[in-house]
């Protein structure tokens, strides 16, 4: 059994996500943001005439925020019937990883949150953007993209109404 | 044997099926209750001259039309009952037409009841699982309907030349020309109508021998069933037939009562006068050929509405790329200026742009339906909420025709069922008291429909007891939601409205003001989610009036495009009553809040720049000079929203901001820009609730 993973930097780390989750890979473009959401929310953006929500996962991630370069992108992904862009720092490449090299979290050898993390995969062979030797981060998308968020949304909206009058 | 049922219908048919009965059944229920309105027989004084009787034979006809639809898509599948329970129906519109039978609210009673029986039969070619009601006991509620109509009246037949159970049973013009024949030569002509005891054994045998017995006496020039049907068994136990003889009608009685199992029999001249008034006195004979639709009826066909949203959608790109393209156009002759190739891509793009209005034009056009597939159920309603609560009440409903897209269609259906509901239950008053205070026992509730510039406007108004403001104060001030001093600030038109506050419809306060404002907030929440509004205005003791305001259609709206920093948003055109530079107007501030003085109104102001939370933004080059303020409305509530900069106006295409987003307070959705980006939709409803606090509900002037 191999998996086979779309891996993609942010800060210095690399992340991967099930290629059947991805839809697609795009440069970063204009996104406009949305008021009363969350911060970690760029915004929506216009992919070939749909609405796309983007969101930052620097900032989903609480690291600090990066600049836009010639490689940032968005990689969109969908996620049970929801389809969401994620912008990351660059996308390195696609890669097949056998079951036995994938091992269950630890929470020394990453930054991120390990709630957003089901596995953190090895790879010994050398890839073709550096030496080899690296650990990969799996995220667990449902969470990262949780409706837990959604709930922080609507507190936003009620302490919304409370600051109203002062407009 | 397992218990479900099959019928002869494939699985992709039964949509089709669906929506045939469903439309049927909604013509013939609103036929059935207009007959009962108009209550007078259809046809058997039926002066020409009189158009109120055309226009209830014309009801008469269709409602029969949509039985006999029934009928025949109810035999196509096979379900057999139901087939024969529409028969019946048909039976009864039939002795309607000829005027032996009137809708009483009995027999109307009955034939909507009848209709549910319907309604529940058609479930069951869909669930397959037997509804558990037996049709035999309505099929002889229904029968009994029109025999013992029969009986009431004065014995004879006079006028009648029908027989209950039997169809066809007009003269053909040769069976008249016979008739005519026969009298010439002095024959008495007759009608004969016989009925069996329904337990009676063999029935048919017995109708048989009464035919044979009559052909002896004389010629039989046309009877009901006819022979072969009576020998195959196909009858319903009576038997009508016209005899041209020389032989005394007692004799014949005496004949007649020598059959055995005969409930009844009835020898009658047949008068002339009636034999060939189905050919020339009606005109309007040819609608009675039932299988063929009204001749103005243009060929339809039937399209899903799933696939009228996809080209809505297409559409809309083709919109948004009208606009990109003008756009392109623009700065091709700003950069080569006019040029021959520039030329012909500006006539093009003039071309596609008309086209693409007309094609947008029309598919809007296709969405639309008239309001009178949603207001026909309106009268059944009606009528069950005046039968349970023992009032008399009229409905009337006005503007059928008028259009609406089909979504709002579909969503407005529940708000407008409260409304009518509300009226019905808490507005009009019992008979007795609408005596003692002087006015007729029957209340009005009124449904009217109409455009009112790019806007629907659909009232529900009664003359019942109204609602009274001093009352509404008292329970506002109760729970809490005003002080004495705001109350007694707040005008009666403005107390009125306060009923559509969610938290003033709690139990306590709802009997304090009559029942009045049972989940009107969930009423006036519906129709904000359609960027609709409602208002009321109310008198004491005259009566009360809900005016519900509609957009047209949600999907394309003009707006008016403004900026906030660099973002876009735009500003439905239809909630904007004027756009003002802010340096024109005069600012101040109210206990706090900034307002503007605008034709001497107080107009509470809404820095979109804050609302938004945009204050971090760069301050784009604006200076303050292009700063405007857009004046909104929302039913009864007005709001100056400052913005950095008029674009102007466009037609954009609503999109939603989808799940992951969520609702937004103060936004309704987004649409796609001309050059690719996404400006979002302020929900004008949603903004001006959310900054309408109690606090400022008597400042606001509601």
């Amino acid at each position: 059994m191999e998996n086979q993973l779309v891996v993609f930097n942010l800060a210095n780390e690399h992340y991967g996500v099930d290629i059947a989750t991805v839809e697609g890979i795009v440069k970063m473009q204009a996104i406009t943001t949305v008021p009363h959401t969350p911060d970690f929310v760029e915004g929506i953006t216009n992919l070939r005439g749909e609405v796309l929500p983007v969101i930052d996962l620097r900032k989903r991630f609480g690291l600090p925020g990066g600049e836009t370069t010639k490689d940032t992108r968005i990689v969109v992904v969908e996620v049970s019937g929801v389809t969401v862009g994620m912008v990351v720092d660059a996308v390195s490449e696609v890669l097949r990883i056998p079951e036995e090299n994938i091992e269950p979290p630890s929470p020394i050898v990453t930054t991120v949150d390990s709630a957003f993390i089901t596995s953190i995969a090895k790879v010994d062979e050398p890839g073709p953007s550096e030496a080899g030797g690296r650990l990969i981060i799996l995220l667990d998308l449902a969470k990262v993209l949780s409706t837990e968020e959604q709930t922080e949304l609507h507190v936003m909206q009620q302490d919304l109404g409370e600051v109203l009058p002062n407009i | 044997m397992d218990n479900t049922l099959t019928f002869e219908i494939e699985a992709d048919e039964i949509e089709v099926f669906l929506q045939d009965v469903d439309e049927h059944l909604a013509a013939m229920e609103a036929g059935i209750l207009s007959l009962e309105q108009n209550g007078e027989p259809a046809y058997s004084e039926l002066d020409p001259k009189v158009e109120g009787q055309v226009a209830n034979l014309d009801v008469l006809n269709a409602t029969f039309r949509a039985a006999h639809t029934i009928k025949a898509v109810a035999a196509t599948v096979g379900h057999r009952q139901m087939a024969e329970l529409t028969h019946t129906l048909e039976t009864l519109f039939d002795a309607m037409r000829e005027g032996r039978l009137s809708p009483t609210q009995e027999v109307t009673d009955e034939l909507l009841a009848t209709v549910d029986v319907l309604k529940a039969m058609r479930d069951e070619v869909v669930t397959l699982q037997p509804s558990g009601i037996d049709s035999k006991d309505f099929l002889v509620q229904l029968r009994a309907l029109t025999d013992a109509d029969d009986d009431n009246q004065s014995p004879g037949f006079s006028g009648k030349t029908r027989f209950p159970g039997e169809r066809q049973s007009w003269l053909t013009p040769e069976q008249a020309t016979q008739v005519q024949d026969y009298h010439e030569k002095e024959y008495e002509i007759l009608e004969i109508k016989v009925t069996t005891y329904s337990d009676a054994f063999a029935q048919s045998a017995r109708l048989l021998q009464v035919s044979m017995a009559l052909m002896e006496i004389g010629h039989v020039i046309t009877q009901q069933p006819s022979h072969a049907n009576l020998t195959n068994d196909q009858h319903s136990g009576h038997l009508w037939l016209i005899l041209a003889t020389q032989t005394d009608i007692a004799v014949i009685e005496e004949t007649l009562s020598q059959v055995s199992d005969l409930a009844e029999f009835r020898v009658q001249p047949y008068s002339a006068s009636t034999k060939s008034r189905p050919m020339v006195d009606r005109p309007a004979a040819a609608t009675f050929s039932i299988l063929s639709p009204p001749s103005s009826t243009l060929p339809t066909v039937r399209i899903s509405v799933e696939r009228l949203d996809t080209l809505m959608n297409l559409v809309g790109e083709l919109v948004t790329d009208r606009t990109r393209l003008i756009q392109v156009q623009d700065m091709l002759h700003a950069k080569y200026g006019k040029s021959g190739i520039i030329n012909t891509l500006g006539d093009m793009t003039t071309h596609f742009e008309r086209v693409v209005d007309q094609l947008q034009e029309e598919v809007m056009a296709a969405r639309m339906l008239p309001i009178s597939h949603l207001l026909q159920k309106f009268p059944r309603l009606v009528r069950d909420l005046a039968r349970a609560s023992g009032k008399q009440v009229n409905l009337i409903i006005e503007g059928e025709a008028t259009e609406l897209d089909r979504s709002i269609i579909e969503t407005i259906s529940d708000p407008l069922i409260h409304l009518l509901r509300n009226a019905v239950d808490h507005g009009l008053e019992p008979p007795q008291e609408r005596i003692a205070a002087g006015k007729p026992p029957t209340g009005t509730v009124w449904l009217t429909a109409a455009h009112e510039e790019g806007h629907i406007v659909i009232t529900v108004k009664d003359d019942g007891q109204g609602i009274d403001p001093e009352r509404i104060r008292r329970s506002a001030k109760s729970c809490g939601m005003l002080s004495e001093e705001e109350a007694a600030q707040l005008d009666d038109e403005a107390a009125t409205n306060l009923i559509f506050q969610p938290n003033f419809s709690t139990a306590e306060q709802v009997t304090d003001v009559s029942g009045r404002g049972v989940g009107l907030d969930v009423v006036r929440t519906n129709i904000k989610k359609l960027s609709g509004s409602v208002v009321v205005e109310s008198k004491v003791g005259r009566g009360t009036t809900f005016r519900v305001t509609l957009p047209l259609t949600l999907a394309i709206v003009q707006a008016m495009m403004v900026t906030l920093g660099n973002d876009v948003y735009a500003i439905p055109l239809t909630s904007i009553i004027e756009s003002l530079y802010l340096s024109s107007v005069r600012t101040s501030s109210v206990r706090g809040r900034p307002v503007i003085t605008w034709r001497n109104q107080v107009l509470p102001v809404v820095n979109l720049r804050r609302f938004f939370a945009h204050h971090q933004l760069p301050s784009e080059s604006t200076n303050g000079k292009e700063q405007a303020v857009v004046a909104v409305a929302w039913g009864k509530l007005k709001a100056g929203l400052i913005v950095d900069k008029l674009i102007g106006k466009q037609e954009i295409v609503v999109k939603s901001l989808g799940s992951f987003i969520g609702n937004v307070t103060g936004l309704s959705g987004c649409t796609i820009l001309g050059d690719g980006r996404i400006a979002l939709i302020i929900d004008i409803p949603g903004l001006i609730s959310a900054t309408t606090k109690k606090a400022n509900l008597a400042l606001s002037g509601l």
